[in-house]
């Protein structure tokens, strides 16, 4: 089912509005200017990525995650499939995120992705069995944990230690979200980062996934985690297959 | 002679790990060309002085087209399908780590026809990029408004804005800017910052055109109009005539089989003379035609129209993107695919020789014909006669049908035939010229005074309008 949430939207009206497509934040986009944490440096770092052209970029490699923009199964034609680095995880694993509604849709555990190079051949199979669905929806919520966003921002993404920190905007609310694989066992942990935030936020876990959730800031109640505006600089919610 | 005597193509190497399928190319300041690649949506960079490979960034999704800011080799801009994304090397370690949403502001309805090219750039910084439409309903989710109305064509505009050219500011805003596209493969700007579109012949395209885009303007694939509510009417009960009252007419059109097939990726001649006689004109690729195609631009009342010939590159099938280096060549990639996109691989670079072929180098319209202009002095004895031109004019039809026959195929008689005084310059006199119509003419019979034959001598001048700005336009099915 897909996400009520409508992918921000500013387009000029040069020619008449489109219906659905709502006027969205006035916020310069990103991309456009340097940033602070991406102000280029002339010195590369020691250890840099592996560029190696003969390693198939439709596997896991054992120090980077892989990020694959391609059509996947059950998420919008935005999606993009991350492999975790296979040196970091017990066990290889990857998930989905949809850069339509911005969230992570799912995660799995097995090989990577395969990509059907055949016209209309549908989308890219995942190479294991999904063990995670979110299906709450967009999981943070601002102004009460019932209120999910009206429109969101996909504004792109950056290696950060080698693992992509997906940045966009939630009703203008800025958000920044690294996934990282769990070392021991299945699972993953996220870490959000939402700067000069002046309220709480709530995350709403997916229900019936039998994972558990934990997190390293704010607190639970129903089920329900609400971090204070001074905790949601950076806090991280893990979930975790239970044995 | 033959075409080798003029342009030498060679076969860049590949490293491993590459197969080949090339769907984006731009030059970075450094003069390392970037390649843009569906196989695992990677971007690498060769280095023509060193033939040495290196891997860019990977995993976009199908880039179709990049633009390299003149300011800086650790970026580019890269048109993948669901959106405009600037990539960036922040750290200098010569991978890219940082990927910017410029624009998603269209939709998406998960086919596999719905390919975004690009980029043309104009002369403000704006990005310009093309939407292709689907083949086919959504099966999964969609990015964007889905409209019913949109799913009642062949080739289908279900989500906004399929069929569009788009115009995206320096900071992101987006503007819907022209429609009626298909399958618009390729799309480039010239050095006065125009904008132009290839497009594939199919429904409602009777030959593959070229358009020159312009803001506002409908250029006749008609399931884009869902998108544009100032349109009266329901958009998929109109006539071909009532569609026709609207379109903006090709630039160019292609002749199917002569000179083109299904054209790709186009790119000016920028390079002052360095790949010959050419300079400012367009060369277009093409997937299924083994020549690269010119285009001789004409300038009348106030529009772009011309002509089109076979240029003297032949690079086999496959053809899909084209670029001119800082060296002069030309390199054009191609993307044989497993399935529907027959042809080539991999990279070829193309060098003008030195040796100046005897082709027509322009030809525009006047009040009662055509001047042609050719590479060389032609022999005053052939070209100064009527008996080696050959005039046929005919149109194709605008209608739903897959592609068009020619109609109402006419001679045209050439009746006078006057050199210029330098030599290089033929006029001819036609019986009629009929606005709405192709006219192919064939230059088979001229000579050089140097005893050459025109190496590519038929050439299709698409004539949209008379010089006092008159058109007339065929009625269609």
């Amino acid at each position: 089912m897909a996400d009520n949430i409508s992918s921000r939207r500013r387009f000029l009206r040069t020619l008449p509005a489109v219906v659905g497509l709502t006027a969205g934040c006035q916020a310069p986009r990103l991309g456009t200017t340097p940033t602070d944490e991406s102000t280029p440096t002339a010195t590369p770092p020691e250890d840099p990525i592996s560029t190696d052209l003969t390693l198939d970029p439709l596997s896991y490699h054992p120090t980077r995650a892989r990020v694959i923009r391609e059509f996947l199964p059950q998420a919008s034609p935005a999606s993009i499939a991350v492999g975790f680095p296979s040196e970091r995880t017990a066990t290889t694993q990857g998930y989905c995120f949809d850069a339509g509604p911005c969230r992570l849709r799912y995660a799995w555990a097995g090989d990577f992705i395969s990509i059907p190079y055949v016209k209309d051949d549908g989308p890219a199979e995942l190479g294991g069995k999904r063990y995670y669905r979110a299906q709450q929806g967009f999981p943070l919520r601002f102004g009460g944990d019932e209120h999910q966003p009206d429109a969101v921002e996909f504004q792109g993404y950056s290696l950060v230690d080698r693992l992509p920190q997906f940045r966009y905007e939630a009703d203008s609310v800025e958000i920044r979200q690294l996934v990282r694989p769990l070392a021991d066992g299945r699972g993953f942990e996220q870490t959000f980062e939402i700067p000069d935030l002046e309220q709480a936020v709530w995350y709403v876990p997916s229900e019936e996934n039998g994972l558990s959730t934990d997190a390293s800031a704010g607190k639970w109640s129903d089920g329900r985690l609400r971090v204070p505006a001074d905790a949601a600089a950076e806090f991280t919610v893990t979930l975790e297959v239970q044995s | 002679m033959s075409a080798s005597e003029y342009y030498e193509v060679e076969n860049v190497p590949l490293p491993a790990g590459i197969e080949g399928k090339v769907d984006a190319l731009a030059f970075m300041p450094d003069g390392r060309l970037a390649v843009g690649s569906l196989e695992g949506g990677r971007v690498t960079l060769y280095d023509p002085e060193s033939g040495e490979w290196q891997l860019f960034a990977e995993g976009l999704h199908e880039p179709m087209g990049m633009y390299a800011p003149a300011d800086t080799s650790r970026e580019l801009v890269a048109m993948q399908r669901p959106e405009l994304t600037r990539l960036r090397d922040t750290n200098n370690d010569g991978f890219v780590d940082r990927y910017d949403t410029i624009s998603d502001d269209f939709g998406l309805s998960g086919n596999y026809d719905e390919f975004g090219n690009g980029v043309a750039v104009d002369g403000e910084g704006n990005y310009y990029v093309s939407l292709s439409t689907a083949y086919g309903g959504p099966e999964n989710e969609v990015r964007g408004e889905l409209r019913e109305d949109g799913l009642r064509f062949v080739r289908e505009s279900a989500v906004p804005y399929r069929g569009w050219v788009m115009r995206i500011g320096p900071d992101g805003e987006t503007t819907p800017w022209a429609s009626g596209f298909r399958a618009p493969n390729g799309i480039a700007n010239d050095d006065e910052g125009r904008v132009f579109v290839t497009d594939q012949q199919g429904e409602w395209v009777g030959t593959s055109p070229l358009h020159h885009i312009q803001e506002g303007n409908f250029y006749g694939f008609p399931s884009a109009l869902i998108w544009d509510d100032t349109v009266d009417g329901y958009v998929p009960d109109m006539s071909a005539n009532e569609l026709d009252a609207m379109r903006t007419r090709p630039t160019v059109q292609f002749p199917h089989g002569e000179v083109g097939i299904a054209p790709t990726g186009l790119a000016q001649d920028t390079t002052e003379g360095g790949f010959g006689p050419f300079a400012g004109q367009l060369f277009v690729a093409d997937f299924a035609f083994p020549h690269v195609v010119r285009v001789l631009l004409d300038e009348v009342a106030g529009e772009l129209q011309g002509a089109c010939v076979k240029s003297a590159v032949h690079g086999g099938r496959g053809g899909h993107r084209v670029v001119f280096g800082p060296d002069g060549d030309l390199w054009v990639g191609f993307t044989g695919r497993e399935t529907n996109w027959q042809g080539g691989r991999g990279l070829k670079r193309v060098s003008w020789t030195g040796q100046t072929p005897f082709e027509v180098e322009g030809m525009t319209l006047t009040e009662d014909g055509f001047d042609l202009r050719f590479t060389k002095s032609v022999d005053a004895g052939t070209a100064g006669s009527t008996d080696p031109y050959a005039v046929t004019r005919y149109y194709y039809n605008y209608s739903r049908e897959y592609g068009s026959d020619k109609h109402d195929v006419t001679d045209v008689s050439v009746t006078d035939a006057t050199v210029s005084d330098d030599g290089r310059g033929v006029s001819l006199t036609l019986s009629e010229l009929q606005p709405g119509y192709v006219h192919a003419m064939s230059v088979g019979g001229v000579q050089s005074d140097e005893g050459d034959s025109v190496l590519n001598p038929d050439l299709y001048y698409t004539l949209n309008r008379l010089r006092d700005g008159s058109t007339g336009n065929p009625q269609f099915d």
